[in-house]
């Protein structure tokens, strides 16, 4: 058990990352790492030992995410939408135009359902496959959200370059 | 037939290497006659980069209710050691965790050891890995000799772990002498002449606290753990998991 141990201790800053493209706030983005360690543990025996253990514990991250959302939801009055940043991006922010380069800003104005697939692929470094199984849905879909993610996120790349360029006509 | 829809899921898949071998002949060839897609390609491409080199911060310390939930503790009565933290190796960056539920005189000893644990071994590793001629002073094939040499070197029994499950031979070993006492190295090489090293060190304390650290930087991965009265430590130009998953199989051989 000790190196099972040392081995979730040192999946901390992949969850953490992943936790946070679901949550804005870095606490609440901690307490969901929280749960899904303390989940993990009470599943343990549902972990082969050799598999990647990574996208284990990512399947368990999302799933609570999914049951929080889902109770949420069906209780609108008590959604704290600060937290759920599928809200934040739907909703027009008047602080925030996109004329900015900074690629977390952009990642972070994406839908969820985005940001997440981009967070896994190319973050976390997860297949297709297990990306798959993460989220229970099919390759196809994986591949489909993949595109539009970073059909997006060129998007606001290119828009904020030609917004940059503009700005510097002058000197 | 949906050809667009293809050629979508394709880009994808040539970005994140999931093409196979004869896809990706076919995509490049597409590329080539494309510029237009090219250029989209190269966009997706950069933009990959960019999210990958922007997430690579292992350094962020992290919160002790983490660590206690990662390692089953109940968060009450749980603390870090004080010398809990960070520190430089040689380039390697990592983090050294120690726990105790009472803050007692040996999590400090433990960073310590730690420390002077870590240095030889990953040193010992740098010296001998990359010899052509000499990389070990006992060979395997005289295996019964090298581990009742290290044994009494060490005052303990000790045997050369099993590691061929992950195509890892083992080629032979040494003693040697370090700051803690005396130690033992042995090396082992896979198919692709990949070398690790297994760093065995006799402590002159007993430690009931466990300490363990794994770092991975420049591709070198050092996995090290504290087992009563002896400090381990894995190393070699191999991922973390690989570390991981050699030390836990070291651990259980020398369980039993």
């Amino acid at each position: 058990m000790k190196h099972l141990q040392h081995q979730l201790v040192s999946e901390i800053p992949a969850l953490r990352r992943y936790a946070r493209s679901l949550l804005k706030d870095v606490v609440s983005a901690d307490d969901l790492v929280q749960d899904c360690l303390e989940k993990a543990w009470k599943n343990i025996d549902r972990y082969s030992l050799g598999t990647n253990i990574r996208a284990w514990l990512f399947t368990i991250m999302h799933n609570i995410f999914m049951n929080k959302i889902r109770k949420t939801k069906s209780m609108p009055e008590i959604l704290d939408v600060d937290n759920f940043a599928e809200f934040n991006s739907d909703v027009a922010s008047p602080s925030a135009p996109i004329e900015f380069k900074d690629l977390v800003t952009c990642m972070s104005n994406l839908p969820l359902y985005q940001r997440e697939i981009l967070s896994l692929i190319a973050v976390e470094g997860l297949s297709y496959k297990e990306v798959s199984n993460v989220l229970s849905i099919p390759i196809g879909t994986v591949m489909s959200r993949l595109h539009r993610a970073r059909e997006e996120l060129r998007k606001m790349m290119l828009e904020s370059e030609i917004t940059d360029i503009q700005v510097s006509d002058n000197g | 037939m949906d050809n667009k829809l293809r050629l979508d899921h394709q880009i994808q898949a040539y970005i994140d290497n999931e093409l196979s071998l004869s896809e990706r002949v076919e995509f490049t060839k597409q590329l080539k006659k494309d510029s237009a897609l090219q250029q989209r390609v190269d966009e997706y491409a950069f933009i990959n980069d960019q999210l990958k080199m922007q997430s690579i911060d292992d350094t962020e310390v992290i919160p002790e209710r983490l660590i206690a939930s990662a390692l089953n503790k109940r968060e009450k009565g749980f603390h870090l050691s004080k010398a809990a933290g960070y520190f430089l190796l040689g380039g390697i960056i990592g983090y050294l965790i120690t726990y105790s539920f009472q803050a007692t005189e040996s999590h400090r000893m433990v960073a310590n050891v730690a420390e002077a644990l870590i240095r030889p071994a990953v040193y010992a590793h740098a010296v001998f890995s990359p010899e052509v001629k000499h990389p070990v002073e006992v060979a395997a094939n005289q295996k019964a000799h090298l581990v009742t040499w290290v044994s009494k070197r060490l005052d303990e029994k000790i045997t050369a772990p099993e590691l061929s499950e992950f195509d890892f031979q083992l080629i032979g070993g040494r003693v040697l002498p370090s700051n803690n006492g005396i130690a033992a190295q042995f090396m082992y090489e896979n198919s692709s002449n990949k070398r690790v090293t297994l760093y065995i060190v006799k402590l002159d304390k007993k430690i009931d606290d466990v300490a363990f650290s794994v770092t991975e930087s420049n591709n070198q991965s050092v996995y090290f753990w504290v087992d009563n009265s002896f400090g381990y430590a894995v190393s070699g130009k191999v991922p973390k998991s690989t570390v991981l998953a050699l030390g836990e199989k070291i651990y259980s051989q020398y369980s039993k």
